[in-house]
């Protein structure tokens, strides 16, 4: 996009319009990761999880993030064991026959149920990059209409290439917002 | 038509009613600039998830990454968003609201932990 922008400085509409496709062909890269990320997401595993009257849950053992470090090191944990929400494994039988006995199942997560954490972070998760996905293909949609002017050759009749720069600030603002929504959302 | 392209080559006429010519300064060393920038963004992600999968500890984690993500949104804002290159004043007047931003996560957290509180008071 930038790119597109400075091309735009030199008045080079050849340069414009390659950048702008690629900066298209980006956009639509990220919207379909993120269409198969929520797929994913919202599917869940085969098995899915336990969710307690409590609504606490509880996970397998072949569906909860590696237990790696800790206490627990790399020992065997057996497969009827359960993880808690703090990540501990309840390898119990007793326990494990009595959190079943008070749990339902849930598969994937939606705004009501998740099954790999707390519903909490599924509701912020889709409502935030629900938000930010859309913003991306409207973005796209605009960047889509930008290029077919350039391919037209509307700005290099008019002389300045101004509408590629207020393109480029929304483009680069929602960018501003995914670094944000990356940290808090997948990395922490 | 290739002379009289020469010719407006560092500058454009604005849309308005008087068309005006603004003298661009169009520096060449831009492009450079844009893929140094590409590149820094880029090291910096990719350290971000490696330092994901490293057994550090929460706090020191979350300190490197939002210390990262600041660092990120500076390089966007100042060269992406080219804030750096405009009048200082401009830059304050869209930075300075960003401190009410600190105060909207700070009553947010006070907020989302009130149930917490609730519970380790009343349970």
């Amino acid at each position: 996009m930038v790119l597109a922008v400075d091309a735009g400085h030199r008045r080079d509409n050849r340069s414009v319009a390659i950048w702008m496709g690629l900066t298209i062909i980006g956009g639509f890269m990220f919207v379909g990761s993120q269409a198969w990320e929520w797929y994913n997401f919202i599917t869940g595993t085969p098995k899915g999880a336990l969710i307690t009257n409590m609504g606490e849950v509880y996970r397998f053992p072949e569906n909860a993030p590696s237990l790696h470090g800790g206490a627990h090191g790399h020992t065997a944990i057996p497969d009827w064991a359960l993880i808690s929400p703090d990540h501990k494994v309840i390898s119990d039988k007793a326990e494990v026959e009595r959190i079943k006995s008070i749990s339902k199942p849930i598969k994937g997560a939606n705004l009501v149920n998740n099954e790999y954490g707390h519903p909490l972070f599924a509701d912020f998760f889709f409502f935030i990059t629900g938000f930010h996905g859309f913003h991306v293909f409207s973005g796209v949609v605009i960047n889509l209409i930008i290029f077919f002017n350039v391919l037209s050759g509307v700005y290099s009749r008019r002389g300045h290439y101004e509408h590629i720069e207020k393109t480029g600030l929304y483009w680069h603002f929602v960018d501003l917002v995914w670094v944000f929504v990356f940290t808090f959302f997948y990395l922490v | 038509m290739s002379e009289h392209h020469n010719h407006e080559m560092h500058g454009y006429y604005t849309g308005d009613i008087h068309n005006q010519f603004v003298p661009e300064h169009y520096d060449p060393k831009n492009r450079s600039v844009i893929w140094r920038t590409f590149w820094i963004l880029l090291v910096i992600t990719i350290a971000e998830v490696a330092i994901a999968f490293t057994s550090l500890s929460k706090e020191l984690l979350m300190f490197i990454f939002i210390t990262l993500t600041v660092v990120k949104a500076y390089f966007i804002v100042a060269f992406f968003m080219h804030l750096k290159h405009e009048k200082l004043s401009l830059a304050y007047c869209i930075l300075l609201p960003f401190i009410l931003i600190v105060y909207l996560i700070a009553m947010s957290l006070t907020e989302a932990n009130y149930l917490n509180l609730w519970d380790l008071i009343f349970k």
